[in-house]
């Protein structure tokens, strides 16, 4: 987040200078991810983004623009995004008042809901598009392209201002916040290809131009907000409005002092923190260094990695610290609390892993601060089904599995902290988590593992495909415990913590490691034509065993007076919702947008992103022991990357574009069961923008859906899952009703384009 | 700062409108204010102080209702001036505001205090609020007094039905003078801007909302040009003839010029133009969206309104229209020593229409005119180049040291000023044309002599060049008075020039005009030329008057400040210079090639403990290398001092000095802050803190239902507004005080020891508070 209420001051003071794109011509330069999105992505563009969800439809295409560019200038582009938050950024989100940016959501939403076109952003100069849910995405097309990327250990900035330092970038394409950071005189605010010019800001020249001491400027810049430090510290408690940078620069300017202004709030001790918390993060956050270590600017250690020469990092640290630092540089005083600044810390080897992008940041954060915060889900509401899954007893429990197994490894001051989950959903709610197992889950998942002979690379249908009973007892062995029995390929290593996944999820038996009744299931995925979405349906029924029809259609929007097919209707629309199109045009959408749709989404989305938690961690824990994986120390950063892409489950969820598109066609043909006026009035509405022809995408996703009754089908056979009778009419109407749509077409009409 | 008691403006003697009086107290600054509780009380209640008058007014009041008052004149008569008075009690009022005051109550006791606020004014008089109450002398009955005493707390409300009589000390009754804001001139008097009127007006904008169409509308109307499928060719002609069979002649070559592809000399052109047009557009559009947008440069234009981006006067911060305002001014003055700048570098800035009268006067024909021209001419070519090459360095050292810029800017503007000159005249002599012939009736007003009017006949005839000399002449004459001033500084000029003309004596000389200056004719020749040939030329009295600019463009801000001269194009190229730190550009700094690697294979602790490992034992082969366990790395950072980081936060407020240099940018918003503000003087012990204006937001222990905020003294700023601090000027005997101003004296009690911070405690807001004297340790260099 840049600092706020300044980017469009800059520009009214005419701060902002232009330059020549040819300048940069063979640089080689640093770009802070979050700001380059908010570069490409501003409010305007694909205002109902986050109504849809998904990753941006846009973006690849105006990335691949950009890579273009670059190459047409030879400039390298390195992309670091950001890691941790530290203790300020946590405690921020984790204030039990709806957030800026969650009013300004609620806001919208009810406006959205309210009238069928209101295509005001979501986003605004304040609330930026969020990263982290579109990171694994991201990276993948910085991936695909060979861009070379890298993720902080906390802020972007600082790293970049390390690379700076060290002659590893030559500039740096970041936001305002940029103006806070020493040693770094200028940086590239935005570029601008088409009129080949980029915009950069001078901190000297700005800070001329203002008037300001560099003081001045950061306790301003402090004290309004940005990305070291987000609250708006109010510091005329007697007016409503929170402070702007404009207003409080005309204070400065009048002889007023922010700090003096801190000291004398009243009850100003929690601001003050704030604020001092702020300040020293910028001087104080520790970078990935090029020599693997995750420390401070100043620090410098040349401590050997090797165990057996380091008896404590710490102890090493300081020591080396003391004696090796340059004369031309005076030993810097590091306050010993740094942790209540930037956070307690981990080992350096699960940085190396962050960095690469193989990461559960939620994780992490969750055993550094304490605690682990769920917020609103993007649709600002919570559905009964999605508060079970975030807070029912079998979710604590699944949870603290998974911290228990990412703990495994580390101090064992993490092992036994006290953890709690905290819900602002409605108001703040705590509950607790429990990491602490005796014995820990890892030596009960240790003879879990996957060996093949050829495959290299990780395909989920084809792992899926194997799964059976010989299969287990062929790869998953006591013989692990046998030398030569060890991994090395990301099939195996990804394999591996998959399988040890399904077990922590009852796909196998506690003791033998058996497939159970669920996890005979597993090969008949493989089939599907989604299959990560088929088994992550899979893994929603086992959460929730007990359904009933309205755990599924309500809420909804949906509007027909056909009382007979309704259920089924929102059943097909909603399951399809999950399913990606299979092309679309890179446009801004703002046709209409269902909420009940994304709810329905949301709870599929956190029901993914604790599966990859807990994949993840079976991976890192797996690594952290540093026994099984032989390539470990073989592999250089490129291949850790591609390691990390193929991982299943993190990728985002697609957005509910097909299911607007099945909504948008049931709606119509449930009127008079017509459907070639249905597909003709939903390949005539506004829909046609994303997709030359929404109808035959609709027909296509029909597939999904089949699979996905199948699967009811077989669960209720086997008696897996309990339903209410509606449910089961529910899903013998949708069978129904895809019958009788598809009989009014021959299946060869059925093709896409 | 006294208003005439009601008494006199009471139009009848019987009835008695309003309730206040303010009158004059010999020197001493005391105002009183008598307010009745009823403002329809009779005359006799103006002197009563008592409860009993009081209620007699009371009566009346009750009476004043019923019909015998209602003759329809006086009960008009009586609420004009009722209204009337209860303005000016309510101005006494608010003007009174932040003034000691004393109050007495009906029950005899007297208070002082600071007046905070006052209620409405209703029929029963008006409520007041002071600050820091003190009781002057009890009341009648001692019991009530005990518990004044008791309960004397910082605010003190009086409901209009206690109070007798207040007073308040030294009230102004000056108009309030906004010094540094003359926009908000009310008087009418001068000149008002669309900002000064729209400033004072209270308008307040509703939320416009977005026009959303009804579910019905037919999709058409909503779809924008955007929507229409591109692919579809629309060809109007072709549309035309089938529909109405109608043939078109259109040729596009007759309403542009057709481009010969074919000449020989196409190619060249058009790289020409090319050039031309990227010189245009790497101008930039210094953050003018709508200009951007017409040079089909894409911005990000979000945020911006279309008022902003198509329509609106761009407000310039004040360095840039300074230029401007300075022109203006010099204007107004009309002098004649004040001399207008020619067409100075920092051209391209609107010019008012009356100046660019004194633009043309100042055409560069005159200049040419005078004797000394051959030889600025004969330096134009060199004197480009050098142009440019003088801003080059200087640029440089622009960033190398401001001041030494500054002692350059002199001489440097003024020889610009002048290569500027030559360099308009040279454009001029080449375009300028007389396409006819000179008419004969013409030659007498020429000149008188037969001799020269054949002379310029022949001249007009055969030589365009020399028909400009004749339109010069015209000018000259007209502004032969200004010329002689400006040959002066001609001459001054010459000396400076002629160092650089010795270099360039060789160059050249192809300019029509370069010949003629060195056979003067004497029309162009000044010495030969007599002013009284002329005598019967009219002047034109609204003519702006010449003048030369050379003096006064030393002292143009435009030209003195080097970052003006420069154009678009100079500035780019002194940032693509320096954007990158010497020695760190792409081309010096190669990392290019070594990065990839570099990304590959290091911030990675595995691979550098392989190496490490691989290093030490020399051998190759072992995969599973034992590294740091990522259990031993504790849960804290490393360190250096056993200290917290708040150490580096004083507890002393900082100090604020007076702010030293001002950009002349700021000048604006300094005006404000041009009163001393005791910015960090310690809290005034002795006067109790005044009541900011500010405060009124908070919530007040007041009477809900005849409270109200006073009016519009009582601004509570808005942030949101660029300038909010001088909206409150106190009376002059209270020290006035910053916001912010520690009022709480917590930190200056501080001599406690500062507390070791011990190991494992975390809580860091208890450890804030332990340790409260962080100053001690002022001197360790990380005091903020």
């Amino acid at each position: 987040m840049p600092i706020r209420s300044l980017e469009p001051y800059l520009f009214d003071l005419k701060t902002v200078s232009n330059c020549p794109m040819d300048v940069l011509e063979d640089a080689v330069i640093g770009i802070e991810v979050e700001h380059y999105l908010s570069r490409l992505l501003t409010p305007r563009k694909e205002p109902n983004l986050e109504a849809i969800a998904g990753f941006p439809m846009t973006l690849k295409k105006l990335m691949e623009s950009d890579f273009k560019s670059f190459e047409e200038l030879k400039i390298t582009p390195i992309f670091v995004f950001p890691g941790l938050r530290t203790v300020d950024q946590f405690d921020y989100i984790k204030e039990p008042e709806l957030l800026q940016h969650e009013k300004n959501f609620k806001k919208i939403w009810d406006e959205k809901v309210a009238r069928e076109h209101y295509n005001e952003s979501f986003r605004d100069s304040n609330t930026p598009l969020a990263l982290r849910p579109i990171m694994d995405d991201f990276m993948q097309i910085l991936e695909s392209k060979g861009v070379d990327y890298i993720v902080a250990p906390y802020f972007a900035w600082i790293e970049l201002q390390y690379l700076l330092a060290e002659n590893l970038i030559h500039c740096i394409f970041g936001s305002t916040d940029g103006l806070l950071i020493e040693g770094v005189e200028k940086f590239i605010f935005s570029m601008e290809f088409e009129s080949k010019q980029f915009k950069c800001l001078k901190k000297s020249s700005v800070l001329r131009k203002l008037n300001l001491s560099p003081k001045q400027f950061k306790d301003l810049s402090m004290c309004v907000g940005n990305g070291f430090q987000p609250y708006n510290i109010n510091i005329f408690p007697h007016i409503p409005s929170s402070p702007t940078f404009p207003s409080l620069h005309e204070f400065i300017l009048n002889g007023g002092s922010i700090y003096n202004s801190l000291l004398a709030l009243p009850n100003g001790g929690r601001y003050m923190e704030i604020y001092q918390k702020g300040c020293a993060s910028l001087d104080y956050t520790p970078v990935l260094k090029v020599n693997g270590r995750t420390e401070l600017l100043q620090m410098d250690s040349n401590a050997s990695f090797l165990s057996s020469v380091a008896p404590s990092p710490q102890a090493l640290n300081s020591s080396n610290t003391s004696t090796e630092t340059t004369p031309s540089e005076p030993l810097k005083r590091i306050p010993d609390d740094l942790h209540e600044v930037i956070g307690q810390r981990l080992p350096d080897e699960l940085f190396f892993y962050q960095s690469i992008g193989l990461t559960a940041f939620e994780l992490c954060e969750t055993l550094i601060h304490g605690t682990q915060i769920e917020r609103l889900p993007l649709d600002m509401s919570v559905t009964p089904l999605y508060q079970k899954l975030v807070c029912d007893e079998e979710s604590l429990e699944i949870r603290g599995k998974t911290l228990n197994l990412f703990a495994n490894s580390l101090n064992r001051y993490y092992q036994f902290k006290k953890l709690r989950l905290e819900t602002v959903f409605n108001g703040r709610q705590e509950y607790e988590l429990v990491q602490r197992m005796t014995p820990p889950l890892y030596l009960k998942v240790k003879p879990l593992l996957v060996r093949h002979n050829t495959a290299r690379s990780f395909q989920l249908a084809a792992f899926l495909s194997g799964v059976s009973d010989e299969f287990l007892e062929d790869t998953v062995v006591p013989k692990a415990d046998e030398e030569g029995t060890r991994i090395s390929t990301s099939y195996e290593v990804i394999s591996t913590g998959l399988l040890r996944t399904l077990y922590v999820y009852g796909f196998l038996s506690e003791n033998d490691f058996m497939l159970t009744e669920w996890g005979k299931l597993l090969p008949q995925l493989s089939k599907s034509v989604n299959v990560e979405t088929l088994f992550l349906l899979l893994i929603f029924f086992k959460r929730f065993s007990e359904l009933k029809a309205d755990d599924i259609i309500l809420p909804n929007d949906f509007k027909t007076d056909n009382k007979q097919y309704k259920n089924a209707a929102i059943f097909i629309s909603k399951v399809l919702s999950l399913q990606p199109m299979s092309n679309f045009n890179p446009v801004n959408y703002v046709y209409k947008v269902h909420r009940p749709l994304l709810q329905f989404r949301s709870v599929m989305d956190k029901l993914k992103s604790y599966t990859k938690d807990l994949l993840i961690s079976n991976i890192i824990a797996l690594e952290l022991l540093n026994h099984d994986d032989l390539d470990k120390f073989q592999r250089d950063n490129k291949s850790w990357r591609k390691l990390t892409t193929e991982i299943p489950f993190k990728k985002s969820l697609p957005n509910v574009l097909l299911g607007i598109v099945a909504q948008e066609f049931l709606e119509t043909y449930l009127a008079d069961l017509d459907a070639e006026k249905a597909s003709a009035s939903v390949d005539e509405s506004l829909l046609k923008a994303v997709n030359e022809k929404p109808s035959a995408e609709f027909l296509n996703g029909l597939k999904f859906v089949k699979q996905v009754i199948a699967l009811v089908r077989t669960l209720l056979q086997n008696k897996l899952i309990k339903v209410d009778d509606s449910f089961t009419a529910m899903i013998d109407g949708s069978e129904e009703l895809i019958t009788k749509i598809e009989s009014n077409y021959p299946t060869n009409s059925i093709q896409l384009k | 700062m006294t208003s005439r008691g009601s008494q006199s403006n009471n139009p009848s003697g019987s009835k008695f409108i309003g309730g206040s009086q303010h009158r004059r107290t010999g020197s001493k600054n005391w105002s009183h204010v008598n307010v009745s509780s009823a403002p329809n009380s009779s005359a006799s209640t103006f002197a009563a102080n008592g409860r009993k008058a009081n209620s007699a007014a009371q009566v009346s009041t009750t009476q004043g209702n019923q019909p015998a008052y209602h003759l329809a004149n006086s009960a008009q008569d009586q609420e004009a001036s009722l209204r009337h008075m209860n303005d000016r009690l309510l101005f006494g009022l608010i003007r009174s505001i932040g003034c000691k005051s004393r109050i007495t109550t009906s029950s005899g006791a007297t208070y002082d205090g600071i007046l905070y606020t006052t209620g409405d004014i209703t029929n029963s008089g008006v409520g007041l609020i002071l600050k820091y109450p003190q009781l002057k002398k009890g009341s009648f009955t001692p019991s009530e007094e005990v518990n004044n005493k008791a309960e004397l707390q910082e605010t003190l409300i009086f409901s209009e039905k206690d109070i007798l009589k207040m007073e308040f000390e030294d009230v102004d009754f000056e108009p309030i003078q906004q010094p540094g804001k003359p926009r908000l001139n009310t008087s009418g008097r001068s000149f008002r801007t669309d900002i000064d009127i729209s400033a004072n007006s209270a308008f307040h904008e509703r939320e416009l909302q977005k026009w959303v169409p009804d579910e019905d509308t037919d999709a058409r109307l909503t779809e924008g040009l955007e929507d229409v499928d591109s692919n579809v060719h629309w060809d109007q002609f072709e549309v035309n003839e089938r529909k109405f069979g109608i043939q078109s002649t259109y040729d596009e070559d007759l309403y542009t010029t057709k481009i010969s592809k074919d000449a020989p000399d196409y190619e060249q052109r058009l790289k020409e133009a090319e050039k031309i047009a990227r010189e245009i557009e790497s101008q930039g559009h210094n953050g003018n969206i709508h200009l951007a947008e017409e040079r089909g440069i894409i911005v990000d234009d979000s945020g911006v309104d279309e008022e902003d981006k198509y329509s609106r006067v761009a407000r310039e911060p004040v360095s840039q229209n300074e230029g401007d305002a300075l022109l203006l001014g010099m204007l107004k003055a009309n002098t004649k020593v004040h001399k207008t700048e020619l067409r100075s570098a920092a051209t391209g800035k609107y010019v008012p229409p009356r100046n660019r009268g004194a633009n043309f006067h100042g055409d560069p024909a005159i200049v040419t005119s005078s004797a000394t021209e051959h030889k600025k001419d004969s330096t134009f070519e060199s004197s480009v180049g050098l142009d440019s090459h003088d801003h080059g360095s200087s640029d440089h050292q622009t960033q190398a040291s401001h001041s030494e810029r500054l002692r350059n800017t002199t001489t440097e503007s003024r020889k610009l000023n002048h290569k500027n000159e030559i360099n308009s005249l040279r454009e001029f002599s080449a375009t300028f044309k007389v396409p006819s012939k000179i008419p004969p009736d013409l030659l007498p007003i020429l000149s008188k002599d037969k001799e020269k009017q054949n002379e310029i006949m022949k001249k007009s005839g055969t030589k365009d060049s020399e028909t400009v000399q004749k339109s010069e002449r015209e000018e000259e004459e007209e502004e032969e008075e200004e010329e002689e001033e400006a040959e002066k500084e001609e001459e001054e000029k010459e000396e400076e020039k002629e160092e650089e003309e010795d270099e360039e004596e060789d160059h050249s000389r192809t300019a029509d005009i370069n010949i003629d200056s060195k056979t003067p004719t004497p029309i162009l020749s000044k010495k030969k030329m007599d002013p009284r040939t002329a005598p019967t030329f009219k002047m034109n009295p609204n003519s702006v008057p010449f003048s030369p600019s050379f003096s006064s463009s030393r002292n143009s801000p435009a030209l003195n400040s080097g970052e003006m001269v420069q154009s678009p194009q100079q500035r780019n190229k002194k940032e693509t210079a320096s954007f990158f730190p010497p020695g760190k550009s792409p081309k010096e700094l190669a990392i290019h090639s070594t990065c990839g690697s570099i990304f590959n294979t290091k911030f990675n602790v595995l691979i550098k403990a392989r190496i490490e490992y691989e290093e030490k034992n020399e051998t190759k082969n072992v995969l599973i290398i034992n590294i740091e366990k990522p259990f031993a790395t504790p849960p804290t950072w490393p360190s250096t001092v056993e200290e917290s980081y708040k150490m580096a936060f004083s507890k002393q407020p900082e100090w604020m000095g007076s702010p030293a240099t001002i950009p002349p940018m700021q000048k604006r918003m300094y005006q404000v802050s041009a009163q001393p503000f005791p910015i960090m003087a310690p809290p005034p012990q002795q006067h109790p803190p005044v009541p900011q204006p500010v405060m009124m937001a908070q919530p007040m222990q007041m009477d809900p239902h005849n409270m109200h905020m006073p009016q519009p003294t009582f601004v509570v700023p808005q942030f949101q507004q660029p300038q909010f601090i001088p909206f409150y000027q106190p009376p002059p005997s209270v020290p006035q005080m910053p916001y912010g101003i520690p009022q709480n004296q917590n930190f200056a009690s501080g001599a406690m020891p500062v507390s070791m911070r011990q190991q494992g405690h975390r809580n860091s807001r208890n450890h804030y508070n332990t340790q409260p004297q962080m100053n001690a340790r002022g001197g360790n260099g990380y005091k903020y």
